[in-house]
């Protein structure tokens, strides 16, 4: 009996929709609304790749064009009668992993260039974003608003005007790949930063230090033993999103691109232009292989730091 | 155990970074807009060795922004802009409403996968999200063709070139920063507010239009900014399918690979940041009442 009260009490307390508020009419009618536009929308969403992905491994009459005399082309090893054959696959029967052998013999070192991108953006915004975040939530320091302020400047400012601010700036970095890195750091870093400070403020991590410390433990101790384990799964979540915005970035990294140093979404850029739609699609297939295992885990994963830090993605 | 403010010394390489590779870049953008383009269609050229402080204030002047404000290609492009930015950020508000209420305020198996659905386009690039509609409403693409099948007419062929394509596209990467920033209103709205308001009589107009609109007003506002901030920048989407509109990010983007004006381009990207920061730091401040560091 008392049990019973006092679980109404909490569900009370914490706002669950009691049943007699979506008995009405007009409020079934709304949700019922709402679950259409829902749908649609994820439909929406989803269409494109379900097309791509078709376009990706059907075969095409429409051969012989400059999708065939790529550069990476050449350097294979079938030759002759191999390559022959395989253009006769490709004309005659229904599904084809040509594409997809064509995108990665072309564009192959691109990709592996923008999943190197990618891993070194996450290590990097760690080591600083962790240490950062610690610090801005820690301490109380002269210009503190002002740093947090400027570390979400990235969001709501273009990227081709910082890639053109950039490549001004830093002449000496333009013909390296740290200039890339460096536009998606400036990107990515605000991800990490509000996945780690969002945690801290939510619990009080500086009454475990004080006990770790009465305790005897050094700093070092109490970082790696006390905060450090506190923040796992903040930096789990913040290290997943800045993988998939890095994977992703164009509109700063396209005009940082070298010849010699593209990620990948300038590749498909290319192929777009340049390429029928079987290799644009198989391209963009690949993209999102490489792109749904770390949205997927960000969901699972993902709980209250994920809500907090998709807010003004 | 006393605060020492010695451990803030944790901060300094962010502060390091952000002053070199942010702060410095942008007053070098703003600085080189005001000196004299160099352009090769003017047919000036650079002059050699990097400029000093003196040499830039002999330099310097409006040139770049008379060119800006006095050519109607220029202010069409601007124009373009922020119209399609604003439509896209009021539309992906009003779609994503939806959503973000189913999110929070019911119950279904698959939920998580919904919601991994939703975020898909998050970390898409312009590019691609061009790419797509071109294969769903380009001359030939699916929409067209299912509706050839159907009807024998390939009705909205070539949307994806237009200005509705071009809405379409831009809606398609908003969505879930849109829902994202929505669904964390939703979810911090008090529903005792809503349940108080019925049961004194309210009718559901009347719960929508006073309780739940006027409370949520704050984070749809920003949610607007945001969606204009974005849009404004994003010049993927544009590259590939803004054919018949001159937009400002391409117009910044065919500067430097066409004409090697970099002056003028930062010029642009100065009227663009310009834009872009006031709506933030105005609109959004008003709108999220409370700031994202700052404790509750």
């Amino acid at each position: 009996m008392s049990s019973r009260s006092a679980s109404a009490v909490a569900a009370a307390v914490a706002g669950r929709p009691r049943p007699i508020a979506l008995t009405t009419l007009g409020v079934r009618l709304l949700t019922s609304v709402a679950y259409v536009i829902s749908v649609l929308l994820a439909l929406a969403i989803l269409s494109p790749v379900a097309v791509s992905f078709w376009g990706a491994m059907t075969t095409s009459k429409a051969m012989g064009t400059a999708s065939e005399v790529g550069p990476g082309w050449q350097a294979t090893t079938t030759t002759g009668s191999g390559v022959f054959a395989e253009r006769t696959q490709a004309q005659t029967g229904f599904f084809t992993s040509l594409w997809y052998r064509y995108v990665f013999r072309v564009y192959g070192r691109t990709i592996l260039f923008t999943l190197q991108l990618a891993v070194v953006s996450v290590v990097i915004t760690t080591l600083i974003g962790v240490a950062a975040s610690y610090a801005l939530v820690r301490y109380r320091f002269r210009g503190q608003a002002l740093v947090e302020e400027i570390v979400l400047l990235p969001m709501s400012i273009p990227g081709i005007a910082v890639a053109i601010a950039l490549i001004q700036a830093h002449t000496t970095l333009r013909p390296t790949w740290y200039i890339i890195l460096v536009g998606h750091l400036l990107y990515t870093m605000p991800f990490m930063i509000r996945a780690v400070t969002n945690t801290l403020r939510s619990f009080d991590f500086v009454a475990l230090e004080q006990a770790a410390a009465s305790l005897g433990a050094t700093w070092w101790q109490r970082m790696c033993w006390v905060i450090l384990p506190n923040l796992k799964h903040a930096i789990l979540v913040g290290s997943l999103l800045v993988f998939a915005i890095s994977l992703g970035e164009f509109n700063a990294s396209f005009l940082l691109n070298t010849p010699i140093n593209q990620s990948y979404p300038a590749a498909l850029y290319d192929t777009y232009n340049l390429d029928s739609f079987q290799v644009s699609s198989a391209a963009t297939m690949i993209f999102m292989v490489l792109l749904f295992p770390a949205l997927i885990a960000l969901q699972y994963v993902g709980g209250r730091e994920l809500e907090e830090a998709g807010q003004g993605v | 155990m006393k605060t020492r403010a010695s451990g803030a010394v944790l901060v300094l390489p962010l502060v390091v970074f952000l002053v070199v590779f942010l702060l410095y870049p942008l007053c070098y953008l703003a600085a080189n807009s005001l000196v004299p383009g160099g352009g090769v269609l003017e047919g000036r050229t650079k002059q050699v060795g990097g400029w000093s402080a003196g040499q830039w204030l002999r330099t310097v002047t409006v040139e770049n922004y008379v060119k800006l404000f006095g050519d109607g290609y220029y202010l069409s492009s601007l124009f373009h802009s922020v119209v399609l930015s604003l439509a896209v950020a009021i539309g992906s508000v009003i779609l994503c409403i939806a959503p973000a209420w189913v999110l929070v305020r019911t119950q279904f198996p698959g939920k998580r996968l919904f919601r991994a659905v939703l975020t898909i386009p998050m970390a898409f690039s312009g590019v691609i999200v061009g790419f797509m509609i071109v294969i769903m409403l380009g001359r030939w693409g699916a929409i067209p063709a299912v509706l050839h099948w159907l009807t024998g007419e390939a009705y909205l062929s070539m949307t994806a070139y237009t200005l509705s394509g071009l809405v379409v596209a831009y809606v398609y990467f908003e969505i879930p920063r849109a829902t994202l920033t929505l669904e964390a209103a939703i979810r911090k709205f008090d529903f005792d507010l809503d349940a108080a308001a019925r049961s004194l009589g309210a009718t559901l107009w009347q719960r929508l239009w006073y309780v739940l609109v006027p409370l949520l007003l704050p984070a749809i506002i920003s949610t607007v900014a945001l969606a204009f901030a974005v849009s404004m920048g994003s010049f993927g989407v544009a590259l590939i399918i803004a054919k018949k509109f001159n937009l400002l990010p391409v117009d910044i983007f065919l500067e430097i690979t066409g004409y090697a004006n970099f002056e003028f381009a930062s010029a642009l990207c100065v009227v663009m940041l310009v834009i872009t920061l006031t709506t933030n730091l105005y609109l959004r401040r008003i709108g999220e009442k409370r700031y994202v560091f700052k404790e509750r």
